[in-house]
């Protein structure tokens, strides 16, 4: 898109002509564009003399002038303009658009493409118009509703936390974490990025893309088929987002400034049962079920007790309405010289708990140069950015028991109620990129481009008990280097009557590294110091390193004719250090198909269709793992077995090595886990543009996922990774964008989309048997993968109501013996009643049944834009349907132990229908604390809940200054607007917000909820 | 001037691309800081740690929840190990869902052995000349070789048709006589390799070492037992002859204990009270005045209990030396030799109130079978003897014959054994809850 911007617009004057020796004369003329409107800021200057100007408010400018000379007038978004001067008479300057040439260009994987030829499913979005108005931690929550079939997801409200996103379906499996994402490639510039760090070599949890300053980025483009991603190969198969950052334009240098203020407010918190009811609730549940001689502690009986009477809101104490500021400026411009672009930013997001905030500095210097007559042009990018995550060491508590006093409380003044300690979490990041371009004869391009980026995480953390006094202390530093070289020829000839022509052949190799150092440490006395020093010998500390490399060649034909047909085609092969040397080299093609319908000679006459294409394409594109040594046979001295147990490794004085792996055993036939992408899709103009329509239909399997397999015990190892695990995912995709002028006052734009996924695991290793997901350390995650179902699905107890008579429980005919429920429990009238599935009279793991699918099916957005004279008004709007969601978070605290009382807060029962007595039709079984097994289970499926739900996410109100007023301030353009940011969900989920929960379907149990803001801000250009 | 530029770039640009893509080594990534198989083994130290661990294999499948003891005596209720599933061990409910119950029904451990063991084997067969002397060549194929004969031997006495763990014929089938015969073929290698003494890391010959690590005694005693296992009696005969050759020097074979990271093998399995008899039952086997149990057992009347005395507690010894007069009366039983068999037996029992002088070919086997029981109290070879002698139902209550026929004096399988081969659980177990 520079190329063109740059062959448009001639702003220099470069050519001498001779000079004639008759008398300048001061001429006064206008500059207007071809519906007559006046353009105020074009540059007018006489070709071949330094002699220049730039039109008024008016349109007006003043030149002196010779006849014979040549005015030149330029202006961004025209075409510039050359006319002769001859007489007085002739100083009127008309302009034409170049904007639909702008808007035709798009960028794609290594280039540029035209819209009209481009055969794949790619969505852009322009930035400006997001980052003017509202302010987020990364770019990538700004892009929340704006694609079809890329579904985004806050998980948590804490700032600096990572979104999830997924496009066009989850194809990630895993037996133990239950997060498994399948994350898109990002990459800047034209420059892969390192947009996660392995979960062992990742020592903050920011995310790591937000340190790209979102006002920073002119553009994004989501590619999501396989055409247009299968050209990045091996890290394409979960989409590639391309994101282009603003470069400078020719015309006057473009100097902006924006600056916002967003107060923070406290969205609805957890319900809690404060000061008298509390008491009373603990009261109930010891009159109904204290054991014989248990009694109430003294804090809940003695109402001498200083703490009797309290009713503190812990939450209302921690969390508070916060400030978040940011500041961004930047200057850029062109010339024949080349361009730059200079940018400054600075975000202050204050939590609105206590302790917790997000800072990012960013800067980023961009410049090219053009030399040999604009045969080399020369870019060097520099950004080097810095985020700052403030959190709780420990994770604050805000549910301590009502009756404890507040910090604030006279009586406790000057003691730490809550946790000490802090802990600081800062990501670094510098990416230097440079590029040569040599454009050797018409049409041929060599492109050589070298990368360098670096990353740095460190955490410090620092916590200290009250009681003991004594403090821990961690420090690490996480590093990350990704060292690129591409080169690219490009060949793009035009021949024949209307045959045009694009080649594409390339190469790069990547590297990247990382290490890891980290050290703890337990001290005494810690108000000496909060280094990490070791003087008792309680010390850990670690390291560790990881290194990848990427060969990767590829290749990319493409052919129109007469922009009517096209045919394209993209060839890559991958070669990856992470493989065995047998499977090291992957090989990732795809063709895609476009007929511009509306080209053919039977639509010619059809007024209202303004352009139609229909497209189909097909490829293949991959994934890898994070894990770099898996197909290497990493040896370990002392790995854990099934039973936990670890190998002795000394006998008999001598220390000893029984070979086992460091990550299951060593298989050199691991590869790439490959996405087979089918697509095909129509875009239709009508009505002059007016109503734009886009549909895609896609069907993306991938196979080859990941998984471990069980050996059998007579090979003396456990497991081993396979490419074992396929999954499938289907949907369809809907945009509907108009464009509504009402007079030329009136403007309304709409923009909505929708998509439909649905997802399936097709082939798990193993003989297809189920994977119930539990951590290493056993704890089960209550979902399960099963093949022909859903990815994820809740594997939950099927609930059939509450025993409400004895004569309910199922008593065993042979035996006599009643049914007995989980964790070996006598069940009593008040009980979940649990079906067994097996008939074996116990309820345990084997009747627990798929109980629903936390996957979203439909996925999508909608965009109101309003513009009446100066006033704009934008309303962002998201929605998910049809997905399956549990309140894990209020089932936690509805979990009722022996030692309930006084350790924490309770929900206000009467909120929820708790089961009391026979007959009570109740959502919850009774809530007996002492009995051993817990009475509310977390996987039952009558917690199971719609998750569906429209949340209208941001609004903006702004006004334009208008010339009158930017002329008596001196100021080119100028906004005042103000956002309202989480406005308001509609959903029938029963927690505070169905958009926190994780992607397998869970209430972030405690998690940070989502504050609302209202944003006030200011941007300006001169 | 121009055209020089380009023709300097055109030559730049070749060697840019060629020197940057055409590095083979560059997708080869060596890790900085971990360890790749390949070319680990490259000092005689590092293939002697190899071998070491295997014998950590062995100690870890005999050691971990008592397990020697578990598939001996204590399933044959002879002494009793103080942890909480001893009573359904005694009581032969082997298929109780308890943890460490579950993890003897598993043989893993036993393969980890064998699997390690081929490793050793490959290592020594694959190392360079200048890696391993002769001598070390030769010690570390023989112990490979003992270490798999005697996994195999025990996976077979403790569940009879088991599958292979070798490569040529992984998890294939093989019958508990085919089990025992490839056991006694790698004995009979092993054997011929190991030498009568170990030498230490400076070259002499040391006691110490050759007690725990397997030697041409022990090596030809684990034969011997195989041998008789399989009832080739004058083939144990021969083989126990041959320990009274003239270089011969006798030495039998302990596991080393020794401080453990894990948290179920104790650090001396056999200390304390762990290990116990109830005094009516060492009354009954070790009648008065007969000299041994004095030495065997403490005994405290007060708690009703005898202590098994550790005399070592730095090693547990698997092939005692005391066994071989056992094993060559045995042997001479099994080859119709009764009256030499009587004499080993006596020489054996020095100390029984018995008089064994008399024994005929008819109660040989009950006397034989009484004097294991006594001798070899601790070594875990009890219900082994019981299963071999045929008098599994006769000591053992809960068994009736038929239950012996549906397999019931071996081991139920666990899950993750049964997987990944065509054995299935035994009738009798199967049907267990």
């Amino acid at each position: 898109m520079e190329t063109i911007i740059q062959r448009t617009c001639f702003l220099l004057v470069v050519l001498l002509l001779p000079m004639l020796a008759f008398a300048q004369k001061a001429h006064t003329g206008k500059v207007t564009d071809q519906d007559g409107e006046i353009l105020i800021g074009a540059t007018v200057g006489v070709k071949g003399t330094d002699r220049f100007t730039v039109t008024d408010i008016n349109g007006k400018y003043t030149l002196s002038l010779k006849v014979g000379e040549t005015i030149i007038c330029s202006y961004i978004g025209y075409h510039t303009k050359e006319v002769a001067y001859r007489q007085a008479s002739d100083l009127a300057i008309q302009l034409e658009s170049s904007v639909e040439e702008l808007e035709s260009a798009i960028v794609i994987g290594y280039g540029t493409q035209i819209r009209e030829e481009v055969t794949g499913s790619i969505s852009e979005i322009k930035m400006d118009k997001l980052t003017e108005t509202q302010v987020a931690d990364s770019f990538e929550s700004l892009l929340q509703g704006k694609v079809a079939g890329m579904n985004i997801q806050l998980n948590s409200g804490e700032p600096g936390s990572k979104p999830t996103i997924i496009i066009r379906g989850l194809a990630a499996v895993s037996r133990g974490d239950a997060s498994a994402v399948s994350e898109p490639l990002y990459v800047v510039d034209g420059v892969p990025i390192i947009s996660r760090t392995a979960d062992e070599f990742s020592i903050t949890s920011t995310n790591v893309l937000a340190d790209l300053n979102p006002s920073d980025i002119e553009d994004v483009v989501v590619l999501k088929d396989a055409s247009a991603a299968a050209i990045y190969g091996s890290r394409a198969a979960n989409g590639v987002i391309l994101i282009t950052t603003k470069k400078g334009r020719r015309g006057k240098p473009q100097i902006s400034f924006n600056a916002r203020l967003g107060i923070n407010y406290v969205p609805q918190l957890q319900d809690v049962a404060g000061g008298a009811k509390e008491r009373e609730q603990v009261a109930r549940l010891y009159a109904s079920y204290a054991p014989y001689g248990v009694t109430m502690p003294a804090m809940y009986t003695d109402a001498n007790n200083p703490f009797y009477n309290n009713s503190s809101d812990w939450q209302g104490y921690l969390y508070n309405t916060s400030v978040t500021q940011d500041y961004s400026g930047s200057i850029r411009g062109a010339g024949d010289f080349g361009q730059y672009s200079i940018s400054m930013g600075h975000m202050d997001n204050k939590g609105i708990l206590f302790n917790t905030g997000f800072k990012r500095y960013s800067t980023m210097a961009s410049t090219s140069f053009n030399a040999l007559k604009n045969t080399l042009v020369i870019d060097n990018t520099l950004a080097v950015s810095r985020t700052d995550q403030t959190r709780n060491p420990d994770g604050l508590s805000t549910n301590y028991s009502t009756l404890l006093p507040l910090p604030n409380q006279e009586i406790v003044k000057g003691a730490e109620v809550y946790g000490l300690g802090k802990s600081s979490n800062l990501n670094d990041r510098i990416r230097f990129s440079s590029n040569a371009t040599l454009n050797f004869i018409k049409n041929l391009t060599y492109k050589a481009s070298l990368s360098l980026e670096y990353t740095r995480s460190m955490q410090d953390s620092y916590s200290a008990s009250r009681r003991t006094l004594r403090a821990t202390n961690s420090s690490g530093t996480s590093e990350s280097r990704n060292l690129l070289f591409q080169n690219t020829l490009n060949y793009a000839p035009k021949f024949g009557d209307g045959h045009s022509l694009s080649f594409l052949l390339g190469q790069s190799a990547e590297k990247i590294e990382t290490k890891i150092t980290s050290v703890s440490s337990v001290s005494a006395s810690p108000t000496l110091s909060e280094t990490v020093n070791w003087p008792t010998g309680n010390a850990i500390g670690s390291s560790n390193y990881t290194g990848s490399s990427i060969l990767s060649y590829f290749s990319r034909l493409d052919y129109s004719y007469k922009q009517k047909y096209m045919i394209g085609g993209s060839l890559r092969a991958d070669g990856s250090s992470k493989f065995g040397q047998a499977n090291r080299w992957g090989i990732f093609p795809s063709v895609s198909v476009g007929w511009n319908f509306d080209k053919e000679g039977i639509f010619e006459d059809v007024e209202w269709l303004e352009s139609g294409k229909i497209r189909a394409s097909y490829g293949v594109s991959g994934t890898t793992w994070n894990n770099d040594y898996l197909a290497l046979g990493i040896m370990d001295g002392g790995s854990l077995d099934n039973y936990n147990s670890n190998l002795e490794i000394s006998y008999g004085g001598i220390s000893g090595y029984s070979p086992s792996w460091y990550d299951g055993f060593k298989n050199e036939n691991l590869t790439w886990v490959k996405s087979q992408m089918s697509n095909v899709g129509m875009d239709v103009s009508l009505f002059g543009n007016k109503v734009e329509f886009i549909f895609d239909a896609y069907e993306k399997l991938t196979k080859g996922l990941l998984l471990t397999t069980s050996l059998p015990t007579t090979s003396g190892y456990n497991e081993v990774y396979r490419n074992a695990a396929n999954v499938l995912n289907r949907g369809l995709e809907f945009t509907v964008n108009t464009n509504i002028n009402a007079g030329t006052n009136f403007n309304w734009n709409t923009g909505l989309n929708f998509a439909l996924n649905r997802n399936r695991v097709v082939a798990l290793p193993d003989g297809n048997a189920d994977i119930i997901k539990t951590s290493t350390s056993g704890q089960d995650f209550g979902s399960i993968v099963r093949t022909g179902t859903p990815l994820n699905g809740f594997f939950f107890y099927e609930s059939q109501g509450i025993y409400q008579t004895e004569s309910e429980i199922p008593v065993n005919p042979k035996t006599g013996a009643s049914l007995l429920g989980l964790q070996n429990k006598i069940l009593a009238v008040g009980d979940r009643n649990f079906k067994d599935q097996n008939g074996d009279y116990i309820i345990d793991v084997d009747d627990r049944i798929y109980a629903g699918d936390p996957n979203p099916k439909w996925t999508g957005g909608w965009t109101n834009d309003f513009r009446y004279k100066n006033f704009g008004l934008n309303i962002i709007s998201t929605f998910v349907v049809g997905r399956k969601i549990v309140n894990t978070a209020l089932l936690d605290r509805l979990q009722f132990g022996k030692d309930f009382a006084g350790t924490g807060s309770m929900p206000n029962f009467d909120n929820y229908s708790i089961w009391e007595k026979s007959g009570d039709v109740a959502k919850y079984p009774t809530l007996n604390p002492w009995n051993d097994a817990s009475q509310i289970v977390s996987y039952d499926s009558e917690y199971v809940e719609d998750g569906s739900y429209f949340k209208v996410k941001a609004a903006t109100l702004s006004y334009n200054l208008n010339s009158k007023m930017l002329n008596r301030l001196g100021i080119g353009r100028a906004r005042v607007y103000c956002t309202f940011d989480n406005i308001v969900t509609f959903q029938k989920y029963s927690g505070p917000d169905a958009e926190l929960v994780t992607i397998d379907g869970f209430d972030a149990s405690g998690g940070y909820p989502m504050r609302r803001m209202m944003l006030f801000g200011v941007s300006l250009g001169l | 001037m121009n055209i020089k530029i380009y023709s300097k770039l055109w030559k730049l640009i070749p060697i840019v691309v060629i020197s940057f893509s055409s590095c083979t080594d560059f997708l080869s990534v060596t890790p900085d800081n971990r360890t790749e198989v390949e070319g680990y083994y490259t000092t005689a130290q590092r293939v002697d740690q190899a071998v070491v661990g295997t014998y950590v294999d062995l100690r870890r499948a005999l050691l971990s929840n008592y397990s020697w003891l578990m598939y001996g005596e204590a399933r044959a209720a002879d002494v009793t190990v103080n942890v909480d599933f001893q009573p359904y061990v005694a009581a032969q409910r082997l298929k109780v869902d308890h943890y460490e119950l579950k993890q003897l029904t598993d043989w893993g451990y036993f393969y980890d052995v064998i699997n390690s063991a081929n490793e050793v084997l490959d290592i020594v067969n694959t190392a360079e000349p200048e890696v391993l002397s002769e001598y070390q060549r030769t010690l570390y194929r023989g112990e490979a070789l003992a270490l798999k004969s005697m996994a195999y031997f025990y996976l077979t006495r403790i569940w009879g048709d088991i599958p292979s763990g070798e490569a040529s014929d992984m998890g294939q089938p093989l019958t508990a006589a085919a089990a025992v015969d490839r056991a006694a073929a790698y004995a009979k290698e092993a054997k011929d390799l190991l030498p009568w003494v170990l030498l230490n890391d400076d070259g002499i010959e040391s006691a110490a070492l050759t007690a725990v690590r397997f030697n041409k005694t022990a090596a030809s005693l684990l034969l011997a037992q195989e041998e008789l296992w399989a009832n080739k009696g004058s083939e144990a005969l021969t083989t126990l002859q041959a320990l009274f050759a003239d270089e011969a020097s006798l030495s039998g074979f302990g596991l080393s204990l020794g401080i453990d990271r894990r948290t179920e093998i104790p650090e001396t399995p056999l200390s304390g009270t762990m290990v116990s008899m109830p005094l009516d039952r060492l009354n009954s086997l070790y009648p008065e005045g007969d000299t041994r149990r004095a030495s065997l057992f403490t005994v405290s009347a007060s708690q009703g209990t005898a202590t098994l005395i550790v005399k070592d507690q730095s090693k547990l010894d698997l092939l005692k030396l005391g066994e071989l007069n056992l094993l060559l009366a045995e042997a001479y039983w099994r080859s119709g030799q009764l009256e030499e068999a009587i004499q080993y037996l006596v020489t054996a029992a020095e100390g029984a109130t018995e008089d064994y002088t008399t024994l005929s070919d008819g109660t040989f086997a009950d006397a034989l079978l009484l004097e294991r029981q006594r001798l070899l109290v601790g070594t875990g070879q009890r219900f082994f003897d019981l299963v071999r002698f045929g008098k599994v139902s006769t000591f053992v209550p809960e068994f009736s014959e038929t239950d012996v026929q549906n397999g019931a004096a071996y081991w139920p399988l666990s899950e993750s054994s049964i997987s990944g081969h065509s054995l299935t659980q035994s009738s009798y177990w199967a049907n267990q809850q």
